[in-house]
């Protein structure tokens, strides 16, 4: 079995010695090279810092010199957390003194803004630029020989979209077990070039990466400010050959929006999957009719806690604009329990009864950095193991079975509200505002003082054919009675909507009842 | 030319947009920027711009934007 992630690197560098691995705007890197600079930069860390498994902040454009640095730190016996070098300073500043990192990866650019964010730090920065050639090549097994498949990868602090930011801890065993499932199920090889959209502090990027250099295929980073200009990223994928897409549902809804395919046509895309927040159907629909050689679309779900996902759904029959996708099914070694209200365990055969999906399996982190209490309440016994204790994490997301025994995605379990006696789900009324023709985004909050629900949407509709249309589909208790029309949403780093600023905005603000 | 001036004012207050030649490579848009500028103009001047122009090249200036909206149909 394998004991560490490094080892995909190892086989790739031999089997894939000159192939492309990494390429970005300017650069390209194969997977000899990537091992090479990676060892070097393990040995120069190693210079640096002793013992292993200590935190290292990477703070780096997103190029292939990420990658180099993160190979490197998992080279030294470390872990690495990436940050993004256009966060501002206080969010730099608080993920440094919940991680207390032994050492900062900077390079010659980003060192000074570094140094000007946290100016009295003492913390070690290590240049990429000044690594040496170290021409230790063949003797990686100096540095990895005492690594074990419990060792961390990564921490990833999660999006602060509900409360604060946590960093979990990710595993050699984590990843290896994700990343060799991931390769079956989306059917990732050599000739696969992956398009890169997600950060590298969000974990989408952690399939991206590791099914890369498992399987000899290429990830191409898709520049982060292209994703302003919606038609860059599709001349990307166009004249870079890339073939596979693996992005939040807003990076594709925004291209959706703009019907931008008719215009760029992709043949050579086979395959498209999203996760991290709910695809609109009818967005996906567009995409699935525009791209001509489209073999396989997938839906994808799973918390940071969980490494990268635990459910999965290929597409495998017509949806209508204003259906839901399904979760679907469990991914491979993760088990899946759905916990009702009063803690009883609902069955499959049950369609339509709601609970909170709970996970465990191979795929399951420790924990969370430096917070046993918050480890402690999201991590519990397995109900349903009598004799011996097992973990088990607590997803706060709401679902249901359906009848086809699919499960699927009913809310967060902190958007579930009391109203009017009844339990609603903001993210169902969500869904069904957003297929009403004409709709691009839609958010649904409640005001809980006032004891209303707020409906935030953007498109050619006015707030009378949105009730309107909104009572024609679902109960009269779950139609909002407050609407924004918005010109724009905002979203948060990692591209989802962002909750907080609207709910700031507009709700704790007090103008919230004007309708 | 003020009027788009005004407008991008709105958007990021917090910079000097005639003092810049290029909006896009200065860090002055980012991409939700850009989302929320197209959507102003789109209501200000009644025209639909076309996703195919969306491109770093007609947004780095207030002339690039205008000549963005003559284009798409506006009267600037």
């Amino acid at each position: 079995m394998r004991r560490t992630v490094l080892s995909y690197l190892e086989e790739s560098a031999v089997k894939y010695a000159d192939k492309v691995a990494f390429f970005d705007e300017q650069d390209s890197i194969t997977f000899a090279e990537l091992r090479k600079r990676a060892i070097d930069l393990g040995y120069h860390i190693r210079g640096y810092l002793k013992g292993k498994r200590n935190p290292i902040l990477v703070y780096l454009p997103k190029t292939i010199d990420s990658i180099v640095a993160f190979m490197g730190i998992l080279y030294s016996g470390n872990f690495y957390t990436p940050t993004d070098t256009r966060f501002p300073a206080e969010k730099v500043v608080s993920v440094i003194e919940t991680l207390h990192p032994a050492a900062v990866i900077v390079n010659g650019k980003t060192q000074e803004k570094f140094l000007d964010f946290v100016p009295d730090s003492e913390l070690r920065l290590i240049n990429l630029d000044e690594v040496k050639k170290t021409g230790a090549y063949g003797d990686s097994s100096v540095l990895t020989g005492d690594i074990l498949d419990v060792d961390p990868v990564y921490t990833f602090f999660t999006s602060g979209s509900t409360g604060t930011p946590k960093g979990v801890i990710i595993n050699n065993h984590n990843v290896i077990d994700y990343t060799d499932w991931a390769v079956n199920a989306f059917q990732i090889n050599e000739h696969t070039v992956m398009g890169n959209q997600s950060p590298f502090y969000f974990d989408i990027s952690t399939q991206d990466i590791y099914t890369t250099l498992k399987t000899g295929a290429t990830l191409g980073i898709i520049p982060v400010k292209y994703f302003a200009f919606p038609v860059m990223v599709l001349r990307f994928i166009k004249e870079r050959h890339i073939n596979f897409l693996y992005w939040v549902p807003s990076a594709f809804v925004s291209i959706a929006n703009f019907k931008l395919l008719e215009s760029v046509i992709l043949d050579e895309v086979t395959l498209i999957m999203f996760g991290g927040e709910v695809m609109p159907v009818k967005q996906m629909n567009y995409w699935k009719k525009n791209l001509p050689n489209l073999k396989m679309i997938a839906n994808v779900y799973g918390p940071t806690e969980a490494t990268v996902n635990c459910t999965y759904y290929i597409v495998d029959r017509e949806f209508k604009d204003d259906e839901t996708l399904p979760l679907g099914k469990a991914c491979e070694n993760t088990g899946l329990i759905v916990l009702d209200a009063d803690g009883r365990v609902v069955e499959k055969d049950k369609s339509g009864i709601q609970g909170e999906l709970c996970v465990y399996g191979s795929s399951l982190s420790v924990g969370y950095w430096e917070d046993e209490e918050k480890t402690n309440e999201k991590y519990v016994k397995n109900p349903c193991s009598d004799h011996y204790y097992e973990r088990m994490y607590r997803t706060g997301d709401l679902v249901f079975y359906n009848e086809r025994g699919e499960l699927v995605f009913a809310g967060r379990k902190d958007f579930q509200i009391k109203h009017s006696g009844y339990r609603i789900e903001l993210g169902e009324i969500e869904s069904v505002a957003m297929g009403k023709e004409g709709i691009t985004n839609v958010c649904a909050s409640y005001h809980h003082e006032k004891k209303q629900i707020v409906l935030f949407y953007q498109g050619d509709v006015t707030e009378d054919e949105m009730k309107n249309y909104l009572l024609s589909v679902i109960p009269k208790y779950m139609v909002p009675t407050i609407y924004y029309r918005l010109k724009t949403f905002p979203f948060n780093d990692n591209g989802k909507i962002d909750r907080k600023k609207l709910s700031a905005e507009y709700i704790e603000s007090g103008d919230a009842a004007q309708c | 030319m003020e009027e788009i001036y005004a407008m991008l004012k709105e958007v990021r207050p917090e910079y000097n947009f005639k003092e810049s030649e290029d909006y896009v490579e200065d860090g002055f848009l980012d991409s939700f920027d850009i989302i929320t500028l197209i959507s102003r103009l789109e209501e200000k001047y009644h025209i639909q711009i076309d996703g195919m122009d969306i491109i770093p090249d007609n947004f780095c200036t207030a002339s690039a934007i205008k000549d963005l909206l003559k284009k798409n149909g506006a009267n600037v």
